[in-house]
């Protein structure tokens, strides 16, 4: 229920970020507007087809306006044009009255007759090219008709060419051109036209026009031009009545109007363009056409009237002109505005083009950030949930494997047992595994703090090789640490997650190799730069000398003789460190000033194995998660594949990077940096002896010779027992080994007497056994040795025979089972020496309840809850195992117990109490503990009977098992702390570690 | 006979405590409770519960006296006797107490009266039934140590 409580929390989480999300995006304009768009799109192209079309119509104005022009200024001319011929034929006909008045009338007899007459208008015909034809008409009145007809010999006929019927007057043609010499002896008068005429013409005197009509002898439309010949000379200002009565006769000509405009219109250029009409508008409502045709073509919306002045002011005439086409479309002004809009449709297409694509990378943008928010919250939550659901698993698992361990304590058949430990291996696995995930959420949330606290690096890599040391020695593989003597002893650091790393490394070294070694090498990062020279000078000396072949195998200077991958720990880079070393070790004492100067220390640390290496495709995914280099793998070996990312990140807290180079069958070398702190000298001696496991100092100044053909193992075993402070000789051979002591040992010790000969079995089962076993016999009977150096074998694995031969050999001493552990060798040593007889307690070898109580009986502890149910619990518990336990129910009465002198061995704290909690009374009590022993050892002189500190182990009670607690706990000052229901194994753990130091012989 | 009757109520007690296990009423702890008991402690695990019913009554009145003030429930006083039950139910392995406790926390971590209320009822039923059963198992185990104490002078 709670857990469901929680999820629903996190959901309301998550919702509550979403809506975050929601307020916090933000729009800009264009997306504001995103609607909009198309019709903004819409709008511009209308507005763009509208400037268009204004442009079309602006340039097609300008186009008409000129064409306008070019009609009226075409029309004008031609209108000016006809009229100056037509009055030049006016005048000229004007002429010709005059000369009909001149010499028909006033000569008497008349010196014109038709034959002059004919023949002078023939000649003069030039000049009047408008003028079909000219005759004269004399004017005749009845009564003189008869005198008339007589004189000339023929009768009047009318138009129609009868005879004239009779009439007041008559106009009968006298003269005529010969070109219209059909209409002589026809009365003028008769017709309708010619008779208005010529009344009109004896009114005013001046030559007047017909309207058109259809000329006689031709079908072209013409007008008749009349002028009256006046008998007399007229007086002044003469009335129509004078001027009717001294008219003689009328001269009159046929224009025939139609050939006459054709002529005009041919003279001059463009007549094809533009057509032509010429009206006779003297009667408004009608007009009638003169020239051109009645059915209008042509380019009926343009025309031009021009006025005609053809000197008849009765008469008005009109031009009008037009085109013959309609207006070509203006191409240039169409092309002009097409293209103007095909551009600004472009333009507008590509701005709401870039609108639509800025939209949609904002949309995506949006989209995307709200899926990085929600993986980033779906992140968070998987680490929550991660961290939760491990949590709930761990309770229950706890509740398993104690059921197990209490199952395990009942009497069980064997297979019983083995199902049960099984179990139990397996749930321990699986606690690990969980407590991994956690450690990879944590780092996931960066929630992960290393601690710093003064470790000793070496004790810490021992302790992990013989964690692993069974499983190696049961695969036959060689497993060995080699500390560089230039790093120092103490480091600040966090010991618990630099034992994770080694572990995991080692662990997972010792899963994937089956022959050969596993070498962990430390040493300080600046070294590394000169063995990679080191390395670079074996490559330019060729390499004549690496492998050297042993019975058809190659063999090579590494650890066990197999190739690694990484060459740098083969003896010849190796060496160049410990030559280094050798050469430094004497200057160290000066040189630990200078280094003391530099506040941290960056090591370099190294995992060799010769396992089947990492896969080339895999190695790129073997930091990542989950990944482990194939599928196969996690069914043969099992593992989850998280141990390396944790790794990685555990490595790049402590300030350092990790690397690897792996060669699939040969073997892979992992090799990480860090950075740890110096310890102050102060603080050192302090934390040595809580933290690091004392070495016995009996064996400094002894002599031992190591037989080893592998230098690199040499040198492993040499570190070893440099640490206790053996000075050590390394021999190649038992027979040189041997030759070296045999001539010291004749030269009387003049050089070092070894007390130990330590005999690596490869090199003593390669080398003839029987030499060593001679020499031995030779020292015997010599009797040069004082005491006979001890003989020890060192072995991975051996076998009985193997065994039996040894001690048949002469290693009767002792053997030591490789790991070599400096604490393990020191052990054997005393046995072998009889150095320091005190047997090392052995409680590690032994479990359960029994150990317990040995531990714990006759102790007097303090147990601190404030609920009393807990402590009736915790009480009873610790009675079981002997304990005589005394309760506190508040931090405050805890205090109180707890004044000095102490009575107490230990105190078990809950954390969780009201008013003082755990926490606090710790930290109260380790004030006044410190301020204690402040005051004595200032009062008193270091060589006191007391121990010199006052120092009492708490143990924090939590029901939490979270490492984050853990911490804090160390933090306050506790000891160590113990899961609530108390679990036997827990307990044990918690309590060895303070209560193991001490003498047996207290309880 | 009799001893045929302890072996009964011993059977009898397995199936009451499987029957516990089985509802989750009790987890392991019940049982390394029983396992700190000997002939050093012979009564141990009662004593224990005793307390714990002692202690948890009182707790139970105190929480709903606080509920029942109605214009101010102190909230953080609540969590502090609940942190305090579920320590003593933990220890004692009364596992569905325990994890009443846990959701009654929830609930008040977030001020809900309602849903306090609803814990508080379900815890004090669940207490109930705890301390029907307890009891019912005590009085096997006494009966049972009766019965073996009568058959021991007996063989003796």
């Amino acid at each position: 229920m709670g857990l469901k409580l929680q999820q629903s929390h996190h959901h309301s989480v998550a919702v509550k970020v979403s809506e975050q999300m929601g307020t916090k995006r933000g729009y800009t304009f264009i997306q504001a507007n995103r609607a909009w768009l198309p019709k903004f799109l819409l709008l511009w192209v209308m507005v763009m087809a509208f400037m268009s079309t204004w442009i079309y119509k602006n340039m097609d104005a300008d186009n008409k306006v000129r064409r306008k022009e070019v009609l009226s200024s075409m029309c004008d001319q031609r209108a000016r044009m006809l009229q100056d011929q037509f009055s030049v034929s006016v005048n000229h006909v004007h002429a010709l009255a005059v000369l009909v008045s001149t010499f028909h009338y006033y000569k008497n007899p008349s010196a014109i007759d038709q034959e002059t007459f004919a023949e002078y208008t023939a000649r003069t015909a030039f000049e009047r090219p408008l003028l079909s034809g000219v005759a004269y008409a004399e004017r005749v009145v009845h009564s003189e008709r008869e005198k008339f007809e007589r004189q000339h010999g023929w009768t009047i006929k009318t138009m129609q060419r009868e005879p004239s019927p009779i009439r007041d007057e008559y106009a009968p043609v006298i003269f005529s051109q010969e070109t219209v010499s059909y209409i002589e002896s026809l009365d003028m008068m008769s017709g309708e036209e010619d008779r208005e005429n010529i009344l009109r013409a004896r009114a005013t005197g001046k030559a007047v026009l017909t309207s058109p009509f259809r000329l006689l002898g031709s079908h072209h439309l013409g007008v008749v031009l009349t002028f009256p010949v006046y008998k007399s000379k007229l007086p002044l200002r003469p009335t129509v009545e004078e001027r009717i009565e001294a008219t003689a006769g009328y001269l009159g000509g046929a224009f025939d109007v139609e050939s006459l405009v054709e002529n005009l219109l041919g003279q001059l250029a463009g007549n094809q363009a533009i057509l032509v009409n010429v009206y006779d508008i003297t009667n408004s409502s009608d007009h009638l056409i003169m020239y051109g045709h009645e059915n209008q073509d042509g380019d009926l919306a343009l025309l031009h009237e021009s006025k005609l002045d053809f000197g008849d002011p009765f008469r008005k005439h009109q031009m009008i002109c037009r085109y013959h086409q309609k207006a070509p479309t203006s191409w240039t002004a169409l092309t002009t505005a097409f293209l103007f809009f095909v551009i600004c449709l472009l333009v507008g297409y590509i701005l709401y083009g870039a609108a639509i694509h800025i939209v949609k990378v904002e949309d995506d943008f949006h989209e995307m950030e709200e899926l990085k928010v929600r993986a980033e919250a779906a992140d968070v939550a998987k680490s929550q949930f991660l961290a939760t659901v491990s949590h709930e698993i761990r309770t229950p698992m706890n509740g398993i494997l104690g059921m197990l361990a209490l199952l395990l304590d009942t009497e069980l058949s064997s297979t019983q047992r083995d199902y049960a430990q099984t179990a139990q291996v397996c749930g321990k696995a699986l606690i690990t595994l969980i407590n991994e995930v956690l450690d990879r959420a944590k780092i996931e949330a960066r929630k992960l703090e290393l601690e710093t606290v003064p470790f000793d690096l070496r004790s810490i890599l021992d302790d992990v090789l013989s964690l692993f040391s069974e499983k190696s020695r049961n695969k036959g593989v060689e497993l060995a640490v080699f500390v560089s003597d230039k790093v120092p002893e103490m480091v600040m650091g966090d010991p618990g997650r630099f034992r994770q790393i080694i572990t995991n490394l080692v662990g997972n070294s010792v899963k994937f190799t089956e022959r050969g070694h596993i070498f962990v090498k430390v040493h300080l990062a600046e070294n590394t730069k000169s063995m990679v020279d080191a390395k670079a000078e074996t490559c330019l000396n060729g390499r004549p000398d690496e492998n050297v072949l042993i019975s058809g195998a190659r063999q090579f200077k590494t650890l066990s003789g197999y190739e690694a991958a990484d060459e740098r720990n083969s003896w010849d880079s190796f060496k160049h460190l410990v030559a280094d070393e050798e050469l430094r070790y004497d200057a160290s004492i000066n040189m630990t000033v200078a280094d003391e100067a530099s506040r941290s220390v960056s090591l370099m640390v190294s995992v060799e194995d010769t396992g089947i290496g990492i896969p080339l495709i895999a190695q790129e995914r073997v930091f990542m998660p989950f990944m482990q280099a194939d599928s196969s793998t996690s069914r043969n070996y099992g593992g989850t594949g998280i141990g390396l990312s944790i790794t990685k990140c555990l490595v790049e807290l402590m300030g350092g990077h990790i690397s690897f180079i792996s060669r699939p069958q040969v073997g892979s070398t992992f090799s990480f940096t860090a950075v740890f702190g110096r310890c102050k000298n102060a603080s050192f001696t302090d934390t040595k002896k809580s933290n690091a496991e004392d070495l016995p100092s009996g064996f400094r100044g002894l002599k031992a010779i190591v037989v080893d053909g592998k230098p690199v193992r040499a040198a492993v075993t040499r570190y070893h027992l440099k640490r206790l402070g053996i000075l050590v000789e390394v021999a190649s051979s038992i027979k040189i080994a041997a030759s070296a002591c045999g001539k010291n040992g004749s030269s009387c010790g003049s050089k070092i007497q070894p007390d130990i000969i330590l005999v690596e079995k490869d090199s003593w089962l390669s080398g003839e056994d029987g030499g060593l076993s001679l020499r031995i016999l030779d020292w015997k009977q010599n009797g040069h040795a004082f005491k006979l150096p001890k003989m020890i074998l060192l072995a991975t694995n051996i076998t009985n025979a193997e065994l039996e031969k040894a001690k048949a050999a002469g290693f009767a001493d002792t053997m030591i089972m490789k790991p070599m552990r400096a604490s393990m060798v020191a052990a054997c040593l005393q046995q072998v020496l009889g150095i320091g007889k005190k047997r090392q307690s052995g409680t590690d070898m032994l479990n359960g309840s029994s150990v317990l109580r040995s531990l714990l009986f006759g102790k007097k502890i303090l147990v601190v809850d404030d609920n009393i149910v807990n402590r009736r619990v915790a009480a009873g518990a610790l009675k079981k195992f002997g304990a005589a336990v005394e309760c506190a129910e508040s931090g405050k009465a805890a205090l109180k117990l707890l004044q000095l002198p102490h009575c107490f061995d230990a105190c078990f704290m809950d954390i969780q109490m009201p008013e003082m909690d755990g926490f606090e009374a710790t930290r109260r009590i380790r004030m006044m503990e410190s301020q204690a022993n402040e005051q004595m050892n200032g009062g008193m002189d270091e060589g006191s009977a007391r121990k010199g500190e006052w120092h009492v182990p708490i143990l924090a009670m939590t029901a939490d098992v979270i490492h984050a607690t853990y911490d804090e706990c160390l933090k306050c000052g506790m000891d160590g702390y113990v899961s609530k229901p108390f679990e036997e194994e827990n307990l044990y753990q918690a309590v060895a570690k303070f209560f193991k130091a001490k003498p047996i012989s207290d309880s | 006979m009799l001893g045929l009757g302890a072996d009964r109520l011993r059977a009898d007690m397995n199936r009451l405590l499987a029957f516990l296990f089985h509802q989750g009423i009790l987890d392991e702890q019940f049982l390394q409770l029983q396992q700190l008991q000997d002939e050093s402690s012979p009564n141990f695990v009662s004593e224990v519960v005793n307390i714990y019913f002692h202690e948890s009554e009182k707790l139970l009145r105190n929480l709903r006296s606080l509920l029942m003030d109605r214009e101010f429930s102190d909230y953080k006083k609540m969590r502090i006797h609940l942190n305090q039950l579920m320590g003593s139910s933990s220890s004692i392995g009364a596992k569905r107490v325990r994890n009443v406790c846990v959701a009654f926390r929830a609930a008040s971590e977030q001020n809900n009266r309602a849903g306090c209320l609803r814990a508080l009822e379900v815890l004090e039923h669940e207490y109930c039934f705890l301390k029907n059963k307890l009891h019912e198992l005590f009085q096997i185990e006494q009966q049972r140590v009766l019965a073996a104490g009568v058959r021991y002078p007996m063989q003796n």
